[in-house]
């Protein structure tokens, strides 16, 4: 059986011929990305998938874990992602090695070894995983005695709370603000995410104009790129008066052809569009996307509320798991979280009647009242996710941001209260950079605020 | 023609008319209800005269373009500004667009609705364009309007004097684009949110306009909490508790009109000389005040009979004041109440001595008051008055505008009154007045 020479990379690279004035033609590829999955087992898939078919018999080894934050747990963690790793290639699992010559020494007659090389930084568990060719003869052995790797893959997810468990845990503490000044002065979505997937988080921000990608750096909100709407979608027959919109950015892992996208929806355009990273129109969908776990879902506005059912926005994005919402509401977040064991599930957060319900496992917790500007994620990674909301109020001056974590146990606990006294317009979510929680970015009165 | 970065925002800005920004959203659903000294048997957008129109319209319907508070033109229900097309000047509907009654809204909508106003309200104010506005049978979006300057029409059409209606539309039965659908009936008027709204259906789900016959039984109303708005005040006998009071200007004048009885009073400015004899200022009709008023005249013309249209109390009101402040022995005016139908006759004829008309703002530009204020007098005088434009500063008071009409300004029918704590009201920022379907009930 021979192994594939060259580099395998995670990511692949979907052509994107479309432009604003000619957008391509509605078929995309039927989806074949799998349901959210936690943390491990997504970059077990992933490197797997990426490395491609091995000889039977490979051994499969790891480095120690290197980490930039400390990690008590980190051997266990290592075992871990082998046995994963190992389960997905059928891979034989040497516990002890930790380097290529170990596992040679330990497995001289193997057909092949893969070492892993586990890492943590910047809020994400990265893998490189590097695939050596048998050496069994003596003849093999001395023509190429340093012998480098035959195959590679590297693939990285941020730290769900599985990963976390791990690591040392993170706490909350008073919240620091760092303020970005030169953001267009009607946000009314944002985004954070690893768009592009090389590891930093994009931030997008939305108008009722256009969709801008943005760099915060010295104090100031720097343009990247713009997507106008007038040039991405048709005003909507029956906009509302007071908009709701929506921007969702899918990392690549969680893309069906492994490159990351955006969904945005406005009422004040038809239905909603597809994004590719550098913010050109993939295609339009004729209902509204709205965040669902990891990726999007779809609904329909009426009656001036979103719908209480989600549909997938494309014939090639996966079914909507637990689609059914049950309520109608005029607010809206989703994410997916793991916990400490791994168990993954996608949570809701709904504003029904000023009052945000919490929908998942197929339960509904009522959190309490909150303003119109809604995330959730597992900031801390604990596996208890967060609800960030505004304040139920309609001048600026009375405004914060609330962050209330919902227990496992159904009960509230708020972790803290920012007054905004310039109002919120936006509110999302960042993945994680690094040690303490992850950052929330919040869009007032043409300022971008970084909450940590 | 690609939109401009402005009009695009004013598109946006007409969209959203809701004081409230981002945080909690605004309320959405609950009912108003107000009594109101109108007559509410039928609303034509059309119809300079027509005080439903003037106090409700904006609500109910929408032009194809409007203006934002600097005057900036921006298209509504269009999509986009007007374009030169083939020599002709082209303007192509928003895709999608249904009235209340969910009819498919088209160029062949639109070429109706500017067809039926120019012989109808609009008169003087499309005098300018060419003579025909003309579907599209290969492209139903598109309406034809000859060769013009885009921009020129483009503020013609933001009359909501030029508002699109479906084709067939009928007074009696309204529908319109507008945050709300309408039911017109002789003792109410009722707005429903309009599922179908071009520009975004209302945040209240109803509201109940009760027709009254006396101007003081809206007041009554309101102090009794039966109705959560008091036209004109707040309160008959003393001031409703927690109440606001509301102004959001004026919709429109009443006029006193001076007919081919009215003998040497027929003569262009003896109107205005009538109208500024009565101190309507002191009488609390709900006029607004007029400044810098010139000279008056007593009416000298014998016995005559005063018309107004019935089943409008203030209007009615308006008439009874005005034949007592200008009647005097042997110059009797005696208040005579017609039907609606009986009154347009005399309109067009001119067979009357003195009648008391409202005459809606119609928007469209500095010149709109001037052109509808003589549209009162004269049809045929409004087209000449827009085809030759007088040299006079447009932006004076109405009531200096009328020197040459035979139609004289009472005052401004202002949108004024009390609210009750808990409702919040919102002006109308694409049009004049108010806004009912951004405003929202808070309690």
């Amino acid at each position: 059986m021979g192994i594939r020479f060259g580099v395998l990379l995670a990511s692949l690279t979907l052509p994107l011929a479309a432009n604003a004035q000619q957008p391509p033609p509605n078929s995309p590829p039927k989806c074949e990305c799998a349901a959210p999955r936690s943390t491990v087992d997504t970059l077990a898939r992933a490197a797997a998938s990426a490395l491609g078919r091995i000889p039977d018999g490979t051994v499969i080894a790891s480095a120690a874990l290197e980490s930039s934050e400390p990690a008590p747990r980190g051997n266990a963690l290592t075992a871990l992602i082998l046995e994963h790793v190992a389960g997905r290639l059928g891979a034989r699992v040497d516990p002890e090695a930790r380097s290529v010559e170990d596992a040679r020494k330990r497995a001289r007659r193997a057909p092949g070894i893969v070492l892993l090389r586990p890492r943590i930084a910047q809020g994400r568990l990265h893998l490189g995983a590097d695939v050596y060719a048998s050496r069994r003869t003596v003849w093999t052995r001395a023509r190429a005695p340093q012998s480098g790797p035959v195959a590679h893959a590297y693939v990285q997810a941020p730290i769900d709370a599985e990963v976390r468990s791990y690591l040392e845990p993170i706490a909350f503490e008073a919240p620091r603000v760092s303020k970005y000044r030169e953001a267009d002065p009607d946000i009314v979505a944002l985004a954070c995410g690893d768009l592009d997937g090389d590891g930093g988080a994009e931030l997008l921000t939305m108008t009722r104009s256009r969709v801008l990608s943005v760099k915060l750096r010295d104090g100031k909100v720097a343009r990247l790129r713009e997507a106008r709407w007038e040039e991405l979608a048709p005003i909507a027959p029956v906009p509302l008066r007071q908009p709701l919109g929506f921007v969702t950015i899918v990392e690549p892992a969680h893309a069906a052809q492994g490159t990351g996208y955006v969904d945005a929806s406005l009422t004040d355009r038809s239905g909603s569009v597809r994004l590719d990273a550098d913010l050109k129109l993939l295609r339009r969908m004729p209902f509204k996307a709205l965040p669902v776990a990891h990726a999007t879902g779809c609904t329909w506005v009426v009656d001036l509320l979103l719908g209480e059912e989600l549909l997938a926005c494309d014939s090639g994005d996966p079914p909507i798991a637990e689609g059914k919402l049950r309520h109608r509401s005029d607010a809206f977040a989703s994410t997916f979280a793991t916990t400490r064991a791994g168990e993954g599930r996608t949570v809701f957060a709904m504003r029904r009647d000023g009052a945000v319900v919490v929908k998942q496992r197929a339960e509904d917790v009522v959190v309490g009242r909150a303003g119109a500007q809604l995330a959730v994620a597992d900031l801390d990674q604990d596996g208890d996710v967060e609800i960030m909301s505004t304040m139920d109020v309609l001048a600026p001056r009375f405004d914060a941001l609330e962050v209330r974590t919902l227990l496992a146990s159904g009960t509230v606990k708020t972790r803290y209260k920012l007054p905004v006294p310039t109002g919120v317009q936006a509110v999302a979510a960042c993945p994680s950079d690094g040690a303490g929680p992850r950052p929330v970015v919040l869009a007032s009165q043409g300022e971008i605020w970084v909450v940590r | 023609m690609k939109m401009r970065r402005r009009q695009l925002l004013g598109a946006l800005a007409g969209l959203w008319s809701a004081d409230a920004l981002a945080m909690g959203r605004v309320p959405i659903g609950g009912k108003l209800e107000l009594s109101l000294p109108w007559s509410t048997v039928r609303i034509d957008p059309h119809d300079l005269f027509d005080p439903l129109a003037a106090i409700f319209g904006t609500m109910i319907f929408d032009p194809v373009y409007g203006r934002d508070a600097n005057g900036h033109v921006f298209p509504t229900l269009a999509d986009g500004m007007p374009r030169v097309e083939d020599g002709q000047t082209v303007v192509r509907l928003r895709a999608g667009l249904r009235s209340a009654a969910g009819k498919e809204l088209g160029g062949r909508d639109l070429a109706w609705s500017i067809t039926r106003a120019r012989h109808s309200g609009a008169n003087g104010l499309l005098a300018t364009l060419p003579p025909y506005a003309k579907s599209d049978p290969k492209e139903r979006l598109i309406t034809r309007f000859g060769e013009i300057e885009p921009g020129k029409l483009a503020l013609a059409l933001s009359s909501p004097v030029c508002a699109l209606v479906p084709h067939g539309y009928s007074p009696t039965a309204p529908d319109g684009t507008g945050g709300f659908s309408a039911v017109c009936s002789s003792s109410r008027l009722e707005l429903t949110r309009n599922r179908f709204a071009g520009r975004g259906p209302s945040y209240l789900e109803r509201v109940v306009v009760r027709s009254i016959s006396d101007m003081a039984d809206s007041l009554r109303a309101f102090e009794a909490g039966r109705d959560d708005l008091g036209w004109l005040g707040l309160g008959f006998h003393k001031n409703r508790a927690g109440a606001q009071k509301f102004d959001f200007g004026v919709v429109g004048w009443v006029v006193i009109v001076t007919g081919k009885g009215a003998g040497r009073f027929g003569a262009p400015g003896a109107a205005q000389q009538l109208a500024n004899a009565v101190p309507i200022e002191k009488l609390h009709l709900g006029l607004d005040a007029r400044r810098g008023l010139g000279s008056d005249s007593l009416w000298l013309g014998g016995p005559a009979a005063l018309h107004y249209p019935q089943a409008n109390a203030q209007l009615r009101a308006i008439a009874e004041a005005v034949a007592e402040k200008l009647s005097h022995a042997g110059h009797e005016l005696t208040p005579t109440a017609v039907s609606w139908t009986a009154f347009r006759q005399l309109r067009t004829s001119g067979d009357f001595t003195l009648a008391i008309d409202l005459v809606r703002h119609p928007g469209s530009g500095p010149m709109g008051p001037l052109l509808a204020l003589a549209t009162a007098d004269r049809p045929s005088l409004a087209r000449d008055l827009a085809q030759h434009p007088p040299r006079i500063a447009y932006d004076r008071p109405a009531h200096h505008l009328t020197n040459t009409l035979r139609a004289g300004v009472l005052g401004g029918l202002a949108i004024r009154g009390g609210v009750r704590q808990g409702v919040q009201l919102a002006a109308d920022r694409s049009a004049r007045g108010w806004d009912l379907a951004s405003a929202y009930v808070t309690g």
